[in-house]
């Protein structure tokens, strides 16, 4: 326990997040007198990467921004291209995209659980802890994981930047018979994702909650994933090409991050908890029954739980991509032509980590004018340093490496993305 | 018959950081015509650990082909990969050593793992190789070869 009233602390990496950053608390006088998430934004890089490319070129690219993620940039970059060209894909592309994202959600979900997240509540440094003691429970994640893995080779050509989605749809589509073994598999791997809720759900969850709006897309009828519109739990709607219009995004001082905040509102949610919030309406019997057996009602407040939400929305997606299976029909053609024309175009998907916006102007030659891409985590930021502020506010008894230890595991519940947006995690908690 | 892997770990992307996967698209051209190398499974991986478990099980010879920093400018090195933990600080939150830790830990080592690591200089935003490092890739692919032949 320390006693100063004025602190730093300083710890060189932040492990188990995707990508790396830095992180700085300043605590004066035994108060938090700042907070800042600095993520350094590769997205600004390919924005301007992109301008002068074919208008067929944004999928592949952006693909590369995220070795997690790279479904979620591809199918954003192929719904935002596709509107500025006034193209619709017919439904069997689009049922197979949804397939290819469940792929990307449970790999991405699966690995956030077992390998970086669960840990933390069962009091093991690392997975590499929890392999020792429960070899079992790692397996489990493993398997369940390759199930995801297996989809996106199926689909995507390969499991990481998948290299089969174009503009328009797919190079090739999978016969019937080639989805047949995943089916069985997927069937397995329902049982061990069931089981992953009743695991997490068993966890101890700090009491901590936040009130920030949460955004997410919404599409009824079904749990949205890869089409929609923008609902927020304040109340706002709007379709996806008036994102600019309420997200508002604006340098800060002490970052080269932008901030996002909705315009006149401030600080938002995007993610688990805020698809799970704004949509549990729409999943699965079976997910649903899932979420309530394991206690996490009609909202998630509290970070902690994400983890469960994970869970949940893993259950759901393997199970959606068994009913998209059973239902699939060959495409008459892998792809539609999508002819350019000089437009702006606008699209989002749910990334494993939130909503994923980009927008692209096109000129009449179909090159890329302009590029813009918003992801989740840069979203969440300004949410997740207010999360922190009030957290180490909690708690400024602790010393000063346990205190870094709770703020690491507390930007763990976001599961950021910082590889879509910078290349070091340095977490700096400074009392001076 | 062996299985034999060649992982090249890297993102492209990040200039010198795309050695693994330069390397390997070297390979994937020499398989053309070098015998040595028919049959080697050839990937490029984010070196999610996960990933590389699943890529490297069940093998019996798998190399990695990796960038690193803190050495001369171009200059590789040939190591037997530690079976200990790491500080895990790499990209995604599981360095190298930790991920040989976590398949020792799981029995999903290879029969053999080797790494080919050169040392690299310029990390910032853009597609290219240092020349430095584009000097590195025939002389490792060379190794990559000796290493994947059938023993």
């Amino acid at each position: 326990m320390t006693h100063r009233h004025d602190r730093l602390i300083d710890v060189p990496g932040l492990a188990r997040v995707e990508g790396e950053g830095a992180m700085h608390v300043r605590v004066r006088d035994g108060e938090v007198e700042d907070v800042r998430l600095e993520i350094y934004e590769p997205p600004r890089f390919f924005e301007a990467f992109l301008r002068g490319r074919r208008h067929t070129e944004p999928p592949d690219i952006t693909a590369r921004i995220c070795g997690i993620c790279p479904v979620a940039y591809q199918m954003s970059a192929c719904a935002a291209i596709e509107d500025a060209c006034g193209v619709t894909v017919p439904p069997t592309i689009a049922a197979l995209r949804r397939l290819l994202y469940c792929g990307e959600w449970i790999e991405s979900h699966v690995l956030h659980i077992y390998l970086l997240h669960a840990p933390d509540f069962l009091g093991y440094d690392s997975a590499l802890d929890l392999a020792r003691d429960r070899r079992d429970l790692v397996e489990r994640g493993l398997a369940l994981k390759k199930a995801g893995n297996d989809l996106m080779e199926a689909i995507g050509g390969r499991a990481i930047h998948p290299v089969n989605v174009r503009v328009g749809g797919f190079y090739r589509t999978p016969a019937p018979a080639d989805l047949a073994p995943l089916r069985e598999r997927l069937r397995t791997a329902l049982d061990q994702a069931l089981e992953t809720v009743r695991w997490v759900a068993g966890f101890e969850f700090p009491p901590f909650y936040h009130d920030h709006e949460m955004l997410a897309l919404t599409e009824p009828g079904r749990y949205a994933i890869e089409s929609g519109s923008i609902v927020t739990t304040g109340g706002l709607e709007f379709g996806v090409r008036y994102f600019e219009r309420h997200v508002v995004e604006e340098h800060v001082p002490h970052s080269t991050a932008l901030h996002a905040h909705l315009a006149g509102r401030g600080r938002y949610l995007t993610g688990p908890a805020a698809r799970y919030t704004l949509n549990q309406r729409w999943l699965s019997p079976l997910a649903k029954e899932a979420a309530e057996a394991a206690g996490l009602g009609t909202q998630c407040r509290n970070p902690y739980r994400s983890i469960v939400v994970r869970a949940v929305e893993t259950v759901y997606a393997v199970e959606e991509a068994i009913r998209l299976i059973d239902a699939y029909e060959p495409p008459p053609f892998p792809a539609v032509p999508v002819p350019s024309r000089a437009a702006a175009g606008y699209g989002a998907t749910e990334a494993p980590r939130g909503t994923l916006f980009h927008r692209y102007e096109l000129d009449a030659d179909g090159m890329v004018t302009s590029a813009r891409i918003v992801p989740p985590t840069a979203q969440n930021q300004a949410a997740v340093e207010d999360d922190l502020a009030r957290f180490v506010a909690g708690r400024l008894d602790l010393d000063d490496h346990l205190l870094t230890h709770q703020c690491e595991q507390a930007i763990r519940n976001y599961d950021p993305c910082i590889s879509c947006a910078t290349h070091f995690l340095d977490l700096h908690v400074e009392r001076s | 018959m062996e299985r034999r892997v060649v992982i090249g770990v890297g993102n492209e992307y990040r200039r010198d950081d795309g050695f693994g996967p330069r390397v390997v698209a070297e390979l994937a051209e020499r398989r053309r015509h070098d015998p040595r190398l028919a049959g080697v499974d050839l990937r490029v991986s984010d070196g999610e650990p996960a990933r590389m478990l699943e890529a490297w099980t069940g093998a019996d010879v798998a190399v990695v082909v990796d960038v690193a920093r803190g050495g001369p400018p171009g200059e590789w090195t040939e190591l037997a990969l530690p079976r200990t933990a790491e500080p895990a600080t790499s990209g995604h939150g599981f360095g190298l050593g930790a991920t040989v830790a976590l398949a020792h830990e799981l029995d999903r080592l290879p029969r053999r793992l080797v790494a080919l690591v050169a040392y690299g200089v310029e990390f910032g935003f853009g597609t290219g190789l240092s020349d430095v490092v584009a000097a590195a890739v025939s002389p490792v692919a060379e190794r990559v070869c000796e290493l994947g032949a059938p023993s």
